[in-house]
């Protein structure tokens, strides 16, 4: 299927996700998903770039900060928590100029079953190392660059949170081909015995 | 067909008056917790991933995740 066709049907797919769909439908019958084609990308030759503020040295994204200079820099928002994580690199968009625009599902094609088979244990350890680059306690000197520096990890917790948990996983990548995959997922799906899940079982108590 | 079987394990919980038989409900909810994440690793591994049934699995993974929190919460009446 052309990815123009996926575009093109995602209006009515979250058109009769919100109404159309009765709360007890079972699963198996659930909103029609376009079936996606996942590019994949001959290896690209190297990891994308952008040059230090302070030492100009070209810099991997998202290494932060500057390996040379000590530098603290920015990361670009829009890539994937795996590679905000050092779990993988960023591929940059073919499609854009822009380095700073990064093609996701290419990159988690890459990634064993898709980004969803991680190593927990490994994860934490990336997240603890990627904390220790950040804290803002190493930028004390600038306002600026402690600024930046509890943005970044709090970035960094908040990819972790999603990666470390499978339930927040699965729906990250499930919305990362489409962003608008989002709408449709599960709270959205079957509201009506959700309320049971809590509550009620404590007011007998 | 799985909200059958989430509303049963439900009632189960909601019937249940020992300690124990929570802890057995419990056992049998992580064994479906673990059988869902696996179909989803396998769901995220075809060539393309199958993100519908990815989905669907996410949807099922969270009623799961609801009936342990639920469990976890259990008091005897």
């Amino acid at each position: 299927m052309a990815s123009i066709r996926t575009a093109v049907n995602i209006p009515r797919v979250l058109a009769s996700s919100s109404r159309l769909i009765p709360a007890s439908i079972p699963i198996s019958c659930g909103v029609a998903v376009p079936r996606l084609q996942v590019h994949r990308y001959s290896s690209t030759s190297s990891t994308p770039t952008r040059p230090c503020p302070s030492c100009n040295t070209p810099i991997s994204i998202p290494t932060s900060p500057c390996p040379s200079c000590s530098k603290i820099v920015g990361i670009p928002t829009s890539i994937s928590h795996h590679s905000l994580l050092h779990l993988s690199d960023p591929v940059t968009n073919a499609a854009s100029a822009s380095t700073s625009t990064f093609d996701i599902p290419a990159e988690l094609t890459r990634l064993p079953a898709y980004g969803f088979d991680l190593d927990i244990k490994g994860l934490r350890g990336k997240m603890l190392r990627r904390q220790m680059e950040l804290h803002p306690d190493k930028y004390s000197g600038d306002e600026g660059d402690v600024r930046l520096a509890r943005e970044l990890s709090g970035r960094v917790n908040g990819a972790y949170e999603v990666l470390r948990d499978p339930l927040k996983r699965a729906e990250y990548l499930v919305c990362s081909p489409l962003p608008l995959f989002c709408f449709l997922l599960p709270t959205t799906i079957f509201p009506a015995i959700e309320p049971v899940a809590h509550g009620s079982y404590q007011r007998k108590s | 067909m799985l909200l059958a079987e989430i509303l049963e394990a439900r009632e189960e919980l909601e019937m249940a008056e020992s300690p124990e038989e929570v802890e057995s409900l419990r056992q049998t909810n992580q064994e479906k917790v673990d059988e869902t994440i696996a179909a989803l690793k396998e769901a995220f591994t075809g060539d393309p991933p199958d993100f519908q049934k990815a989905k669907g699995l996410a949807v099922q993974l969270k009623y799961w995740q609801g009936l342990e929190e639920a469990a976890k919460e259990w008091s005897p009446k």
